[in-house]
C-alpha cells in the first residue's frame, strides 16, 4: 500500500525522558485522503506535527514523508510538504508578495507556476490588494491566508495544517475547506489538527485521536463509531474521558 | 545545476533576512504611503547623527592626540592597531550574545526549520546578518584612525581601498570565534534539562573567560630582563610597538602593516587577514552543518520540568506585579538576561581584574583611580569621584531603555490589564532601577577589595550613586516609552539592536556630565560636606520628581497611541 506519511514508533520526551509528549505512536496516511488529527489540549498534536515537519527532532522511531525520512533526508521530505503552523509569527516587515516569493524560491517553484498559483490563491482569499502591503499591517486572518497561500504554492503531496481554522472568517474557512477537498481530489493528502469536531466530522476521510501522547483511535468515522450512531463529539469525549493536559 | 539551485535558494534566504532585519520593504512602503512615518524616521536619523556625531568627534579627538603621541615614538601607525584591536575585541566579547540571539533565539527559528533548507545555509545567512550588524561598530572605531593616519602620512587611493577591505574582514574572525563557542554551548544546552539557565550561565562564563583570558595575555611580561630593557627592545624594533600592542588581537597587527607598509609587505599582511578569515570559517561552517539544527531545535522544545514547589496564590500590589513580571521575563529570556545583567558582572570583573592578572601595581587604570582617590584624602571629592564611577557602570543598563520594546507584540496585554499606565511605568522603572542598583552594589563591593575602601566611603558613594541613577533610569524608561521598538523577529533586536538603548545611555552620559559640572562648581565653593551632599541629593530629588511627572503623563499618552 502506498503511504504519503508514515510514522513508526515515534516518541518524544522532555526533561530527560521524565515527561512523555509523544509516546510510541504509529500512523499511516494515504494519498488522496483528508486526515484529521484530534486530541484535547496538551495531548501531543502540535509536538507530532512539529516532528513530521522537521521542526523538532525525534527521540526514537521514524517518520517518512513521501518515502523520505525526515531525519535522514530532511530536504527531500520537506519539499514534499506544505506546512501551516498554529502561530502566525512571520516576517512582519516584509510585504505579503515578498514572503510568497521567498517561499516559492525555497520550494523551487518555477516562475510560471508561482505566478499562476500566487494569483489564484490571492484572488481566492481576496488578498490581491493587500499583497503589496507589509505583513505588519495584516489582521490575524490575513496573516493566516498568506501562510496558507505560501504552503500551497508548490502543490505539496502532503499539506499539513495545525489548527487551520483559527482566525479565519466564515467565508475564508469555507474556501479553505473547499481547497482541502480539491487538494485531495488531485491525489494529494491533507493532514490537519483541529478542535472543531464538526469540521473533522464533515471533512475527514479518516480521523486519528491522540491523548496523553498516545494514539487511542484511528479510522473512518464509521469505524470509530463501532456501534450505534454516535456523533464524533460523543466518541471523542468517551475516548478522552480521562483527559488531562501536560503533553504538548 | 544542483549547486546553482542551492545558491539561488541561499541568496533568496539571505535577501529575506536582510530585508526583514533592516526593514527595507517597510521603509520603501512608508516612503510611498506614509509620509508622517517618513518624517519621524528622518527626525530620528537627525537625532542619531547629532548624538553619535559628538561621540565620533570625541573619539577622533582622542585618536588625533594619540597619533601625535605615537609620532614621537616613531610609530604613528599605532592608532590603526588600537582602532582595530578595540573593534575586534568589542565584537569578540559581545559577538557571543549577538550570535546566540540571531542563530538560536530568533523568532523565525521554527519557520526556517520547517523549510527545505540546509542547516549550514541557515547558519551562513544568519552569520552574514550578524556580520552586517557589526560593520557600524567596525566603521566607527576604524574610520577615524584610518583617516587621521591616511591624512598624516599622505596616503593615496590604494590605502583607502585597502582600509575598506580590512574593515570588511575585521569582524569575521571575532565572529567566527563567537560562533564556534555558541555552537558548542548550544550543543551542550540541547542535551540538558535547564536550557535557559545553562544558556545564561554558559554565555556569562564564556564572556568572562574571554575577558579574563585577554587580560592575562596582556599582563604577561617578558620572562627575562628588566621592564626597561623590554621596552627599549620594543621601541628599537620596527613595528615593535604595534606588535606588542596588537598581541591582544593579532589581526590588528596585520591590518596595521597592510595599511602602513607598501608593496609585497602590505599585500602579505592583507593576505594573512583574508586567509585567516576564510580558512577559519570553513571548520565552523562544517560544524554548523552537523550540529546547528539540533541546538536551534532545542530552543523550540518547551522546558517541561516537574515543579516540586507548592503552587502559591499570593497576591501582590499592581506595581509589584509589574516589577516581578519584568524580572521574571528578564531572567527567563536568555537574551534579555545576558544583555540586562551583564553590567552586574562586568563592573566587578573590571575592578577585580588585578586579582586575576597579577599584582595591583601592574594595572595602570586601577592605579590611576586609586591615586586620584588618595589625592583627595577623605574629602567629598573622593566620594563624588567614586560615585561618578559607580553611576557610570550603573547607567550602562540596557533593561531600562528597552522595557517597553521587549513587550513586542504582547503589548496588548499591558494595554488591556486593569492597571493604570502610570502604575505600569512605575513598576517597569523600578525593575530597571533595581538592576542598576545591583550593578552599583556588586561593583562597589569589588572596589572595596581592589581599592581597599573604608566602610564610610563605600556607603556614602553607594547612597549618592543610587540617588543619581534614579533620574538616569527615568530618562531611559521615558525614551523607550515614547518610541518603543515593538516589531522584531528576534528578541536580540528588542534589546541589543534597539537604538533606544543607545539613546538611553547617551541621556545617562549627559546627566552625568551635568552632575559632574555641578559637583565641580560646588567643590570650588568649598562647602561643608554635609551641605554639599544635601544639595546634590536635593537637585537629584527635584530632577526625579520632574521626571516622574513627565513619565506619568507620557505613559497615559503612549498607551492611547501605541499599537502592539
Amino acid at each position: 500500500m502506498i503511504v504519503v506519511l508514515s510514522i513508526k514508533n515515534v516518541s518524544k520526551s522532555y526533561a530527560k525522558g521524565k515527561v512523555k509528549a509523544v509516546d510510541d505512536i504509529s500512523l499511516e496516511v494515504r494519498p488522496g485522503e483528508i486526515f484529521g488529527f484530534l486530541g484535547p489540549n496538551g495531548a501531543g498534536k502540535t509536538t507530532t506535527i512539529k516532528m513530521i515537519t522537521g521542526v523538532l527532532p525525534i527521540d526514537t522511531g521514524t517518520i517518512n514523508v513521501n518515502g523520505h525520512d525526515i531525519d535522514k533526508d530532511p530536504i527531500k521530505a520537506k519539499m514534499s510538504m506544505g506546512y501551516v503552523p498554529d502561530t502566525h509569527d512571520i516576517y512582519d516587515r516584509l510585504t505579503g508578495i515578498e514572503y510568497l516569493n521567498f517561499i516559492a524560491d525555497v520550494y523551487e517553484v518555477s516562475r510560471k507556476e508561482r505566478k499562476q498559483n500566487i494569483e489564484k490563491y490571492l484572488d481566492m482569499f481576496e488578498m490581491k490588494q493587500a499583497a503589496g502591503q507589509p505583513i505588519k499591517s495584516y489582521s490575524h486572518g490575513m496573516k493566516q491566508k498568506i501562510i496558507l497561500t505560501g504552503a500551497l504554492l508548490h502543490n505539496p503531496p502532503l499539506w499539513i495544517l495545525d489548527e487551520p481554522m483559527t482566525g479565519l472568517d466564515p467565508k475564508s474557512a469555507h474556501l479553505m475547506k473547499e481547497e482541502m477537498n480539491r487538494h485531495c481530489q488531485k491525489g494529494y493528502t491533507v493532514f490537519f489538527s483541529t478542535h472543531v469536531l464538526e469540521v473533522a466530522e464533515r471533512l475527514c476521510h479518516r480521523i486519528g485521536i491522540i491523548n496523553k501522547g498516545r494514539i487511542i483511535a484511528v479510522g473512518t468515522l464509521d469505524e470509530l463509531r463501532r456501534s450505534g450512531d454516535k456523533s464524533l463529539e460523543s466518541i471523542f469525549l468517551e475516548l478522552t474521558d480521562e483527559g488531562s493536559a501536560g503533553h504538548e | 545545476m544542483k549547486e546553482v539551485l542551492a545558491m539561488s535558494k541561499f541568496l533568496s534566504l539571505l535577501k529575506l533576512q536582510i530585508n526583514s532585519r533592516f526593514g527595507l520593504s517597510m521603509a520603501r512602503y512608508n516612503f510611498r504611503n506614509d509620509k508622517k512615518e517618513l518624517w519621524k524616521a528622518a527626525g530620528l536619523t537627525f537625532i542619531i547623527v547629532i548624538a553619535l556625531g559628538q561621540v565620533v568627534f570625541l573619539y577622533s579627538y582622542i585618536m588625533q592626540r594619540l597619533y601625535m603621541a605615537a609620532q614621537l615614538l616613531n610609530s604613528p601607525q599605532l592608532i590603526l592597531t588600537m582602532g582595530a584591536s578595540a573593534a575586534g575585541l568589542l565584537i569578540l566579547f559581545f559577538g557571543i550574545f549577538y550570535i546566540l540571539g540571531a542563530l538560536f533565539l530568533a523568532r523565525d527559528t521554527e519557520f526556517l526549520a520547517s523549510l527545505p533548507l540546509k542547516q549550514n545555509s541557515i547558519f551562513l545567512s544568519k552569520f552574514i546578518l550578524v556580520l552586517l550588524g557589526e560593520y557600524p561598530i567596525a566603521l566607527f572605531l576604524m574610520l577615524p584612525p584610518v583617516i587621521i593616519y591616511g591624512a598624516g602620512a599622505q596616503k593615496g587611493i590604494l590605502y583607502y581601498i585597502t582600509a575598506l577591505i580590512c574593515i570588511l574582514f575585521l569582524p569575521i574572525v571575532p565572529l567566527i570565534i563567537s560562533s564556534l563557542l555558541s555552537l558548542c554551548l548550544m550543543h551542550i544546552v540541547s542535551r540538558s534539562k535547564r536550557r535557559d539557565l545553562i544558556i545564561i550561565v554558559g554565555s556569562i562564563i564564556l564572556f568572562l573567560a574571554l575577558f579574563v583570558g585577554q587580560n592575562l595575555l596582556l599582563s604577561r611580561m617578558p620572562e627575562s630582563g628588566t621592564e626597561m630593557e623590554f621596552l627599549l627592545e620594543i621601541l628599537q624594533r620596527s613595528d615593535g610597538l604595534v606588535e606588542w600592542s596588537g598581541r591582544i588581537f593579532p589581526p590588528s597587527v596585520w591590518i596595521t602593516k597592510a595599511l602602513s607598509h607598501t608593496g609585497a609587505e602590505a599585500l602579505k599582511n592583507l593576505g594573512y587577514l583574508v586567509l585567516l578569515s576564510v580558512v577559519s570559517f570553513i571548520p565552523v561552517w562544517l560544524l554548523a552543518s552537523l550540529i546547528y539544527q539540533r541546538g536551534a531545535s532545542a530552543q523550540l522544545e518547551a522546558e517541561k520540568r516537574t515543579i516540586k514547589r507548592k503552587l502559591t496564590y499570593k497576591g501582590s500590589s499592581p506595581i509589584m506585579v509589574i516589577f516581578k513580571n519584568e524580572w521574571k521575563m528578564i531572567l527567563r529570556t536568555p537574551v534579555y538576561a545576558l544583555n540586562s545583567l551583564i553590567g552586574i558582572i562586568v563592573g566587578p570583573v573590571i575592578m577585580a581584574m588585578p586579582l586575576f592578572g597579577g599584582s595591583f601595581a601592574q594595572d595602570p587604570d586601577l592605579q590611576a583611580i586609586s591615586s586620584l582617590i588618595d589625592q583627595f584624602g577623605s574629602s567629598p571629592a573622593q566620594v563624588l569621584i567614586l560615585s561618578g564611577i559607580l553611576v557610570l557602570f550603573g547607567s550602562f543598563n540596557a533593561a531600562v531603555s528597552s522595557t517597553y520594546s521587549r513587550e513586542g507584540k504582547s503589548l496588548w496585554i499591558l494595554k488591556s490589564i486593569p492597571v493604570k499606565p502610570q502604575t505600569q511605568a512605575a513598576g517597569k522603572l523600578l525593575a530597571g532601577y533595581s538592576i542598576s542598583l545591583l550593578c552599583v552594589i556588586t561593583t562597589s563591593l569589588a572596589m572595596v577589595f581592589a581599592l581597599r575602601l573604608s566602610f564610610g566611603l563605600w556607603l556614602s558613594s553607594v547612597v549618592l550613586s543610587a540617588a543619581a541613577l534614579f533620574p538616569i533610569c527615568l530618562s531611559g524608561t521615558l525614551i523607550d516609552l515614547i518610541r518603543p521598538k515593538l516589531h522584531w523577529n528576534n528578541p536580540t533586536e528588542a534589546i541589543k539592536q534597539n537604538f533606544n538603548v543607545v539613546l538611553g545611555m547617551l541621556a545617562g552620559v549627559i546627566i552625568i556630565m551635568v552632575l559632574v559640572a555641578l559637583c565641580y562648581g560646588f567643590l570650588q565653593l568649598q562647602m561643608s560636606p554635609v551641605f554639599l551632599y544635601g544639595l546634590v541629593v536635593l537637585i537629584l530629588a527635584a530632577l526625579s520628581w520632574a521626571g516622574i511627572s513627565i513619565l506619568r503623563k507620557a505613559a497615559v499618552r503612549a498607551y492611547r497611541r501605541l499599537e502592539g
